[in-house]
């Protein structure tokens, strides 16, 4: 039998604003957003220590972390990041976040009351051009991660899919539902990286630490336009 | 119609340290019976570290010894690996050629070259390269078989002159196939003269528009090897059952436990974009549960009339050899599959036992002789 997660849903609750922010209307159109995508192989416990128990793990167990820079929208330019646990929900292929950051407070409350993201506030460093990219992730207490993508291979944008990713949303009454965010991204250009490297700037007590990299499997660089929509309930 | 099985080797966990040695010899008795009761082969695959669903590795070894136990039966590895980095090719040429000795010439070489994350990156293999490796490989292994002195200076792998020994009984050699489950592949293998093994565990209707690809193409191939094989092998579940309802319950549900094991691996396709592999987003080809349950049209899953009735769609799709899986790791009790195994053989292959001209070594369709495909 499959591995089953052994992660709580309780692990994933937050504790929502009282008051509900004054955001936009969900979905977010926004050009000119770049993504970096890096699938990498993780070590399995790790992952089955932060999959709920409606997930199986996949063999081998990866991640997929995705870095998004969006130079404009309806609540200004922000940036986010997330890893999502590579696993199965009914055999089909699915994503779970696990970690999410971003930079824009406005972006964390809709991760949150929208999307079920487990959004912390931090800062992400973030550069992208024809030929290598970069993105450095750090939440409050300094740097956890830096991808670096160098000798892009341009490619026909049509070769890349990205899949639904899941997460879990703490509901107004406390409880909490497994929601699914569709793939939003509409893809314009887009490269593949052969030897992208995922670094560690120091040991840290993180779900990113915990999921660190054993080995890429792929990265690749989007650059379209992103729709950044609500969650729907699974 | 002839008809074969095929093993996995799948072991569920929790495992100990007899779960591997079960599965291994309880498939060698089954083995030994189906080659009393007249199935025509066994395909063993070669897959590397995909826990549960496969834990075979080494098919050679294992085939050698089911070869050593029968006596008719054909002997398949589906498939060698053809990756440089993974089989060196020599290393592939000479352990089929001890197999097919071994066997006295009962060898069907089957060829590929993996379709996981799990296998192509556990070897440090570039997913990109995977198809050029194998079509280098599969034209150099024949002559590794008919040549004193084989000499190569490929792309993937070079070799100085080398009599590559033992050499098969078989002459030329044995009949080459490779394995597919795209349609791209059905086309490769017609132009290049070889059979069509099909490893999606389907139904008639999912090998129509390969089957027939293939059958148009290979009409004019340029063969690898030193003669075409232009048969089809199709890959399905097999349970014949004493009831349809019994057949349901126990057959069903381990074609269900297989297809969901194999659900939980990492296809190329998802996580790896390359035009070697089919774009997709993170889209296994699965069955749904209800599927499974209800038992596709052409499933070979039921009642010997159920059965002869869905295997007469096969026949019309052109498909000349149906083998099948026969149980999910131990999932289906011994007694039970070799029971299954002895219905078919009473009450099927009677059905499709007509005298079929034996076309392994089929010239007529193609051959050395035969024009190239345009460039």
């Amino acid at each position: 039998m499959p591995d089953q997660g052994r992660a709580r849903h309780e692990l994933y609750k937050i504790e929502l604003p009282k008051t509900r922010p004054d955001l936009p209307a969900l979905p977010w159109t926004c050009a000119n957003a770049t993504m970096l995508n890096v699938y990498f192989e993780v070590r399995k416990d790790g992952l089955l220590d932060r999959l709920p128990p409606e997930f199986c793990r996949s063999s081998p167990a990866y991640c997929r972390l995705v870095v998004f820079d969006v130079p404009a929208s309806p609540i200004g330019p922000f940036r986010d990041a997330f890893v999502a646990l590579g696993c199965r929900l009914n055999m089909m292929p699915a994503g779970f976040v696990a970690a999410s950051i971003t930079n824009n407070a406005k972006a964390m409350a809709a991760g949150a009351f929208e999307r079920g993201f487990p959004t912390v506030l931090g800062k992400i460093d973030f550069a992208a051009d024809v030929n290598h990219a970069r993105a450095l992730i750090a939440n409050e207490q300094g740097p956890l991660l830096e991808v670096v993508m160098p000798l892009l291979q341009t490619i026909e944008p049509s070769r890349l899919a990205y899949d639904h990713v899941d997460s879990i949303r703490t509901k107004a009454d406390g409880g909490t539902e497994l929601v699914m965010t569709k793939p939003d991204f509409t893809i314009e250009r887009a490269a593949i990286c052969k030897n992208a490297r995922i670094e560690y700037p120091s040991e840290r007590d993180s779900t990113w630490h915990a999921l660190d990299c054993r080995n890429v499997v792929s990265a690749q660089v989007a650059h379209g336009t992103r729709s950044f929509a609500a969650a729907t309930t699974m | 119609m002839k008809f074969g099985i095929f093993y996995e080797h799948s072991v569920q966990k929790p495992w100990n340290r007899q779960s591997e040695l079960r599965a291994y010899q309880q498939a060698l008795e089954q083995i030994e019976l189906a080659d009393e009761l007249g199935f025509d082969q066994v395909w063993e695959v070669e897959h590397h570290f995909l826990e549960e669903y496969s834990h075979s590795s080494a098919p050679e070894v294992f085939l050698a010894a089911a070869a050593a136990r029968t006596k008719r039966i054909h002997v398949g590895q589906g498939i060698a690996v053809c990756l440089p980095p993974m089989n060196h090719p020599a290393r592939i040429a000479e352990r089929a050629a001890a197999l097919d000795l071994i066997s006295n010439g009962r060898l069907e070489f089957g060829t590929g070259r993996s379709a996981t994350w799990a296998e192509v990156g556990g070897f440090g293999i570039d997913p990109d390269n995977t198809k050029e490796m194998w079509d280098e490989v599969i034209r150099a292994i024949p002559r590794m078989w008919t040549e004193e002195e084989f000499e190569w200076n490929g792309k993937y792998f070079k070799m100085p002159p080398r009599n590559i020994l033992p050499k098969p009984i078989q002459d030329p050699h044995p009949p080459m196939w490779v394995a597919v489950s795209s349609p791209e592949t059905a086309v490769q293998a017609a132009e290049r003269g070889i059979g069509m093994l099909g490893v999606t565990l389907g139904t008639p209707a999912d090998y129509k528009r390969l089957v027939a690809d293939y059958r148009r193409i290979i009409k004019h191939c340029d063969p690898v090897g030193k003669f075409v094989n232009n048969q089809v092998n199709a890959a399905s579940w097999l349970y014949c059952g004493e009831s349809e309802a019994e057949a349901r319950e126990v057959g069903g549900a381990a074609a269900f436990n297989f297809f969901r094991t194999a659900a939980h691996l990492v296809g190329l396709g998802g996580i790896y974009p390359s035009n070697a592999y089919t774009a997709q987003a993170n889209a296994t080809a699965l069955l749904s549960q209800a599927e499974i349950f209800s038992l596709r049209e052409g499933f070979p899953v039921g009642t010997p009339d159920q059965i002869i009735e869905n295997l007469r769609y096969w026949d019309e799709v052109g498909v000349e050899r149906v083998c099948c899986m026969i149980n999910f790791d131990q999932q289906i009790a011994q007694q039970k599959v070799l029971a299954s195994l002895e219905r078919f053989a009473k009450y099927v292959m009677p059905a499709f036992a007509e005298d079929q001209p034996d076309k392994s070594r089929d010239t007529s369709k193609g051959g050395p002789e035969a024009p190239p495909m345009p460039a």
